[in-house]
């Protein structure tokens, strides 16, 4: 059941807008915080790995939650 | 050669010094902007008719469009609060926006000294820069929203706004969480999962501010140099395609700024909980209608 009308063309317009910002963002977050990690404790890749695997993680969820709202 | 390209920078060139707080030409355009919004709304409503005519129609329009608008997403009760917030943000970043494509922006200013010396140049004798000179200047008014400082500064506004009406709206308690949700660990083997989830809501709610400053920033600062680069390869001709098109970027961001600030002031204002008990209100509100339909039938 839904309560609310469909959003309009502009509220859809702005919401597709932030959806690449929203993945995109946490993602970028995700390698520099892991590059850093890299750098102190003398790893080769291994932070940058899993700081891009929590970045891509935080991002498909914060696209599903930009996106529950119109379905 | 009869002109140059114009340098491209990022941040914004100061102009002069009021004590020890350098003004930008960013400053300057901001301060431009305020006073055509003022003398546009001052002159729109001095006199007012019950049947707007002229100016007072174009603000009466603005106003009923973006209230509407506001209704459209968040409900009549919810839109009065926002209402005042949304709209602001629109008509400001729109008349910043629209700055861009005035004639004199971005090419009335002064000569750049220094870059004078570096380029071992006497002082130009004639009004207009050409030849060597063209690339030689300082605007002195460039479009607010070109500076990160200013888009900064209103994603922040919006994020923080969106933070203390949710604290208003939820009560600290529930606000909090949202993101610190202890509450969680008494689920068992999700509570960890479910924990874990309410940070990264926090994550996505502070990138937020960077998503907002750099879309807005991004868009104004490349639509000024796109305009300055078509002007310098093909001029007086290319630009009849690319300024329309920058009144529609200019109009398109600030309409983006304002209605995501908007949905995300609806989405931080309502929580999982309340959603729920409004279901249940309109379940039994529905099985009492259609009793009473049931009654009536019979």
């Amino acid at each position: 059941m839904n309560k609310k009308p469909p959003p309009s063309v502009w509220e859809s317009l702005a919401l597709a807008g932030q959806l690449g910002f929203t993945i995109a963002i946490p993602l970028a977050l995700g390698a520099i915080l892991g590059n850093y990690l890299d750098g102190i404790t003398h790893q080769k890749t291994l932070f940058l790995l899993l700081g891009l695997l929590l970045g891509l993680i935080i991002g498909i969820y914060g696209a599903y939650r930009l996106f529950a709202r119109l379905f | 050669m009869l002109w140059k390209l114009q340098p491209i920078q990022i941040q914004p060139e100061t102009i002069f010094y009021i004590g020890p707080f350098p003004i930008t030409n960013t400053l300057i355009g901001t301060w431009i902007s305020i006073i055509l919004l003022f003398l546009f709304f001052f002159l729109g409503t001095r006199r007012r008719n019950l049947i707007p005519s002229g100016m007072q129609n174009a603000v009466e329009w603005i106003v009923e469009y973006l209230l509407n608008l506001t209704e459209g997403v968040s409900g009549k009760v919810k839109a009065k609060k926002f209402f005042p917030l949304v709209a602001t943000f629109f008509i400001f970043i729109l008349f910043c926006n629209l700055l861009d494509i005035f004639p004199g922006v971005d090419t009335i200013g002064t000569v750049n000294l220094e870059a004078l010396k570096l380029a071992h140049l006497s002082a130009p004798t004639s009004f207009f820069l050409l030849g060597a000179y063209s690339d030689k200047l300082t605007p002195w008014v460039r479009p607010g929203t070109s500076d990160l400082n200013l888009t900064l500064a209103l994603a922040l506004v919006s994020v923080i706004v969106t933070q203390a009406l949710g604290f208003i709206a939820l009560g600290p308690k529930r606000q909090l969480s949202k993101y610190f949700n202890f509450k969680a660990f008494r689920h068992g083997f999700q509570g960890p999962i479910e924990f874990f989830v309410g940070l990264i809501e926090l994550v996505t709610e502070l990138s937020r501010i960077l998503s907002f400053s750099f879309r807005l920033f991004g868009n104004i600062f490349a639509g000024s140099a796109v305009l300055a680069v078509f002007a310098f390869i093909l001029p007086f001709i290319a630009d009849v395609i690319f300024i329309p098109l920058e009144i529609f970027v200019a109009f398109v961001q600030a309409l983006i700024f304002a209605l995501l600030t908007l949905v995300f002031l609806e989405i931080g204002t309502s929580s999982h909980e309340q959603d729920e008990t409004e279901h249940e209100a309109l379940k039994s509100y529905e099985e009492s209608e259609s009793e009473k339909e049931a009654v009536t039938a019979s």
